[in-house]
């Protein structure tokens, strides 16, 4: 639209990115939170923390299955579904489960589950109510406190804008590398450019793949077409068609006893003698229709849809299974979304993901500042309103969020565990941090609230360990001894965290010092702001 | 007196002629935005869903390609949309071309 090329990319990378970065910032810190969906799950729930690790985690499936199936024949009897989910490396306890009748306007019926401890086979103390790693997995692809397709629209327009950031980002570079050999007098923008370059272009790979690959995650919302007019019965018959289903006996009238699940497992391990099952599932036991899927871990295979085995639970027969071998354009579904989620990580390359998330996070955090620093030299004193909301918004996103996220974990060892509907207070004490920062970004913007919120930052994700020390029979230093590693990292993080929020204050501190005398140098805030 | 005076009335002449450019270059601003998202989500729809009928693979499978790389495309026609200096051209084209696809989905798919 502009005279050239370049100048029209640049306009729109500004201007996407503008209109999109905080959303973006949310979806980005929530995302990378949510690589460690299972461990915070774990510290969230302290009656699991002491929990020991299976020797033979896989040799143990067999029987811990057939113990569930007498649990559950004898206490959901007259239940629709049954639920065994085994331990996992990351979640290392046991699951009986079966549902409650739905009741109406629900859309999915509620499960009641029992929690072992599979070295025991004991039942756990009872867990507390908490939303844990799932709150920041939602918040990634919906939001909150809006109808969940409202917000899965706006972080598929959000991010597919991020997505034109990064292409567009990428065609003006060039010309970056040009002006690195001109000379500016503005170092403190400067700094903030060199920033964002350093932070995009470090993980670039990872930017395109992440931000791609998460739109095809809602890619059947966003663009229904192709299954619709391929399909005659539309989005149904597509479904239908990918997913195995029981086709054979699903339709059989009355009831039937059930097959001994030995029996299912013979057959299971046949045709897998490796099989790593992560979970058995029973629709309909006890009657002719029933049918048993037995979901294996695809290990480090690029799959999205776990490879599963139906079975009919009557009769024992195997009515359907995912596909052994994937088509091309499956795979190249499957492995799209399965890169996206990363539940195939090993511990390493979970950590790159995570810091691939903070580059991402340092990215936006660090473009947004730049666009308001510029205008704000450019307008010489005179703070246009536009300016000043882009201000209030950066200070209250970049260093709102990780508040919040302390508020959450804070609350979640504070509340009383008996406390109804504590889950959705924990939420709550979320955003009452994040609308805390709101208003100090509301007060003043300028240097000194930075120190202000790096300060209150500092202090909240120093008081998670603490908290956690003092309301639970483990802290960090129980946690190193008795090689807690995923609890000793967690309170780790917060500790570290807490340093490089002291770091930034200080910087901060020495900056507004620095603009008071006559030979001032701008660009000392360049690395503080950033934790 | 008489030199301020001037130069006010000078600016308030020159701020109408800016508000004037500065209301059409938003429009075309707003026009080019809309093109690029309604249009560019118009013509991918359009695009895939006469792909997908067209390619000669099982159903699925046409499916899950034609939804892989549907963001790509979406991407490319916005690129396009911004890269091309004639806003006349990118509408015209955008428009033309999602109207044949979704022209000739409808000879093959009977809905006439």
């Amino acid at each position: 639209m502009k005279d050239s090329f370049f100048r029209s990319m640049t306009w729109l990378h500004t201007w996407v990115g503008l209109l999109t970065c905080w959303i973006i910032y949310v979806i980005f810190f929530a995302g990378t939170v949510s690589f460690f969906r299972d461990e915070i799950n774990l510290w969230n729930q302290p009656a699991i923390h002491n929990v020991q690790a299976q020797t033979d985690r896989v040799a143990a499936q067999r029987m811990q299955i057939v113990k569930g199936f007498d649990y559950l024949s004898h206490h959901g009897a007259g239940s629709n579904s049954w639920r065994v989910t085994l331990p996992e490396q990351r979640t290392p306890y046991l699951v009986y489960g079966y549902a409650k009748p739905k009741e109406p306007g629900q859309r999915r019926s509620q499960f009641v589950n029992t929690q072992l401890n599979p070295n025991t086979m004991q039942e756990l103390p009872p867990f507390v109510d908490t939303k844990g790693g799932n709150f920041f997995y939602r918040l990634h692809y919906q939001l909150y406190y809006l109808d969940a397709i409202t917000g899965r629209w706006l972080v598929c327009f959000a991010s597919f804008f991020m997505l034109l950031a990064i292409i567009s980002g990428v065609v003006i570079h060039k010309r970056i590398f040009k002006d690195m050999f001109s000379f500016r007098r503005n170092k403190g923008v400067r700094s903030w450019l060199d920033a964002h370059n350093l932070s995009s272009v470090l993980a670039l790979p990872f930017h395109l793949m992440i931000t791609y690959t998460g739109i095809i995650t809602l890619i059947f919302m966003l663009f229904p077409y192709p299954a619709l007019t391929t399909y005659d019965n539309g989005m149904r018959g597509f479904f239908n068609d990918v997913t195995p289903s029981n086709n054979v006996t699903n339709k059989a009238q009355g009831s039937a006893a059930m097959l001994p699940i030995n029996t299912i497992l013979d057959q299971v391990y046949t045709k897998w003698p490796d099989a790593d099952i992560r979970s058995v599932r029973v629709s309909e036991p006890n009657m002719a229709a029933s049918t048993v899927t037995v979901l294996v871990d695809p290990g480090k295979a690029l799959r999205d849809q776990t490879p599963r085995l139906l079975f009919s639970g009557a009769t024992g027969e195997l009515v359907d299974q995912s596909a052994d071998e994937l088509t091309n354009s499956k795979a190249l579904y499957e492995s799209l979304n399965s890169m996206h989620t990363g539940r195939f990580a090993t511990p390493l390359l979970r950590w790159l993901y995570v810091l691939g998330g903070i580059a991402g996070c340092v990215m936006i955090a660090t473009g947004c500042i730049m666009w308001a620093k510029r205008i704000r030299e450019r307008s010489k004193g005179k703070a246009s309103f536009g300016l000043q909301l882009v201000e209030g918004l950066n200070l209250a996103t970049i260093m709102g969020l990780p508040l919040a996220t302390c508020a959450f974990f804070i609350a979640n060892r504070l509340l009383s565990p008996t406390l109804s509907g504590r889950d959705d207070k924990e939420v709550t004490a979320f955003f009452l941090a994040w609308l805390v920062a709101g208003v100090i970004a509301l007060i003043k913007r300028d240097k000194l609230q930075w120190r202000v919120m790096a300060a209150i930052n500092a202090l909240a994700c120093l008081s998670v360990p603490v908290v956690n020390a003092l309301t639970t029979n483990g802290n960090i230093v129980s946690y190193l001894m008795h090689k807690q590693w995923v609890l000793f990292i967690f309170d780790a993080l917060f500790l570290l965290f807490s340093i490089l929020f002291l770091v930034q204050t200080e910087k901060l501190r020495t900056a507004t010092k620095a603009k008071c005398s006559p030979s001032s140098s701008r660009s000392n805030t360049s690395k503080g702001q950033k934790a | 007196m008489q030199a301020p005076l001037h130069r006010a009335s000078f600016t308030k002449f020159n701020l109408a002629a800016l508000l004037k450019i500065a209301s059409s270059y938003r429009l075309l601003v707003f026009l080019r935005f809309f093109i690029a998202i309604v249009g560019g989500y118009a013509f991918t729809s359009a695009s895939i869903a006469l792909l997908s009928a067209v390619l000669p693979i099982a159903k699925q499978d046409a499916v899950l390609f034609c939804v892989s790389i549907s963001i790509l495309i979406y991407a490319i026609v916005f690129i396009y949309a911004f890269a091309i200096k004639s806003l006349k051209t990118v509408w015209i084209s955008i428009l033309l071309s999602t109207g044949l696809f979704v022209g000739i989905l409808a000879v093959l798919k009977d809905w006439l």
